[in-house]
């Protein structure tokens, strides 16, 4: 045999063998992956709705909610919401908001609102700003301060432009873009109640554009 | 006198004598890039170990039919395979270490410790003594990862995780809750800082090392 005719031969082998082996664990791993990918949404959306009267974010708590919100979820202006329920009436919304560019890229949150326009609970999904500096919006502390309020019972600025909201030593944009988050979660209470409350819960696998 | 490499040879030379990272100085990518804590050390070391082992095991079986003209195309499936078998475990079974590494999974096709060691010794040597090979190198780089991670998580927070899984942690502060942090360990230049110290470190032990073996031997000529 040709050594071309081998070379083709052994390497078509080898890559066949490494693709069947690679679907077979594809097929097994695809349902534990999507279900930890749930969870994960789940225990972020519990933590921002807990059953608290004066919510705590360094605190665990259990859920306010008795449905299962990941699969109760609207998609309104682009924002994509879970709503959380008692019984059949919605008692509060996780809104996942993105904030204004930060330090590195834009930080992407989730908002707990009650339907009173308290924030309940607020959780970052996904940042990538500087490690011990900007990273801090992830510290419940400093959270804290954001939760349990009402949209008109303090100004949303850092203190640095005028507002009530401690900025984070040394990551003022960062601390910006975590309040532009809970801002744009309020406006769309404000403004979309209605749709938020009434409009039918998307099919899971459909995704929401823009964010 | 130079000896026959035994099996517990192949494996204490990726310790100490051929240290993947301070020694041949391979697979920095990942070992700069992830060890800003001990865990993330230690998680990508175990997924290297994983990849290490399958890829010297299967390129020592495979290496009488692989014609030398195809060898690297033929390594690099075999490596992308165990490659993407850890990155679809890590996220099936440990979701929360599989977020932290994110990236840098993927990342280890090029890590070129793998291909390295498939090159230049599973190719050429048994089934049994590659995958020594493999336990050796695997060895000394995750532990080389988990001491970076370690110095620069301790200089950098005064903190030390051991273990992290969504709510529970594991993890101590060594240097009590007051330390402020410098905070440049944590970043990608504190990995830079801390391997040029244990670069140092290792140079100084080997050399006194070195230099009593001469001694002995010429102790013993002596006589």
């Amino acid at each position: 045999m040709p050594e071309s005719a081998k070379m083709i031969i052994v390497l078509s082998l080898i890559a066949g063998a490494a693709s069947l082996g690679l679907a077979q664990i594809n097929a097994q791993t695809t349902p534990l992956i999507a279900e930890n990918e749930r969870q994960f949404t789940l225990r972020s959306i519990n933590r921002v709705m807990p059953d608290m009267d004066r919510p705590d974010p360094c605190q665990s708590a259990k859920p306010r909610f008795d449905n299962n919100p990941d699969q109760d979820r609207v998609c309104v202006d682009g924002y994509t919401v879970y709503r959380g329920r008692q019984g059949d009436e919605v008692i509060g919304l996780a809104v996942v908001a993105v904030g204004d560019e930060a330090y590195s890229g834009t930080i992407r949150c989730l908002v707990g609102i009650n339907l009173h326009g308290m924030v309940t609970g607020l959780e970052v999904l996904r940042h990538a700003e500087t490690p011990g500096l900007g990273a801090k919006i992830e510290d419940c502390d400093w959270r804290a301060q954001l939760i349990g309020k009402k949209a008109e019972e303090m100004i949303w600025k850092v203190v640095k432009d005028g507002g009530d909201v401690d900025q984070i030593g040394g990551a003022t944009i960062s601390s910006r873009s975590m309040i532009d988050a809970v801002l744009k979660a309020q406006r769309l209470l404000n403004e979309k109640r209605d749709q938020l409350l009434t409009a039918p819960a998307m099919a899971a696998g459909e995704v929401c554009d823009a964010q | 006198m130079p000896s026959k490499p035994t099996y517990l040879g192949e494996i204490s030379k990726g310790l100490w004598k051929d240290n993947p990272v301070l020694v041949l100085l391979l697979g920095l990518c990942p070992a700069l890039a992830v060890t800003n804590s001990a865990y993330n050390g230690l998680g990508m070391g175990a997924a290297t170990t994983f990849v290490l082992l399958g890829s010297n095991f299967i390129v020592s079986l495979i290496k009488p039919i692989i014609p030398k003209s195809v060898r690297i195309p033929v390594f690099i499936v075999v490596i992308a395979s165990f490659v993407t078998t850890v990155d679809l475990l890590l996220a099936a079974y440990l979701y929360d270490l599989w977020r932290n590494l994110g990236l840098f999974v993927p990342l280890i096709v090029v890590n070129c410790i793998i291909l390295g060691r498939a090159e230049a010794f599973a190719s050429r040597n048994s089934v049994g003594r590659s995958i020594f090979d493999g336990v050796g190198m695997s060895i000394g780089f995750t532990l080389t990862l988990f001491l970076l991670g370690a110095i620069r998580e301790i200089t950098g927070s005064g903190r030390l995780t051991l273990f992290q899984l969504g709510e529970t942690e594991i993890s101590f502060a060594l240097l009590g809750q007051d330390y402020p942090g410098i905070l440049v360990m944590i970043l990608p230049p504190g990995a830079f800082l801390a391997l040029g110290f244990m670069l140092a470190a290792y140079n100084v032990i080997q050399r006194r090392f070195d230099a009593r073996k001469r001694q002995l031997a010429m102790a013993s000529a002596h006589k």
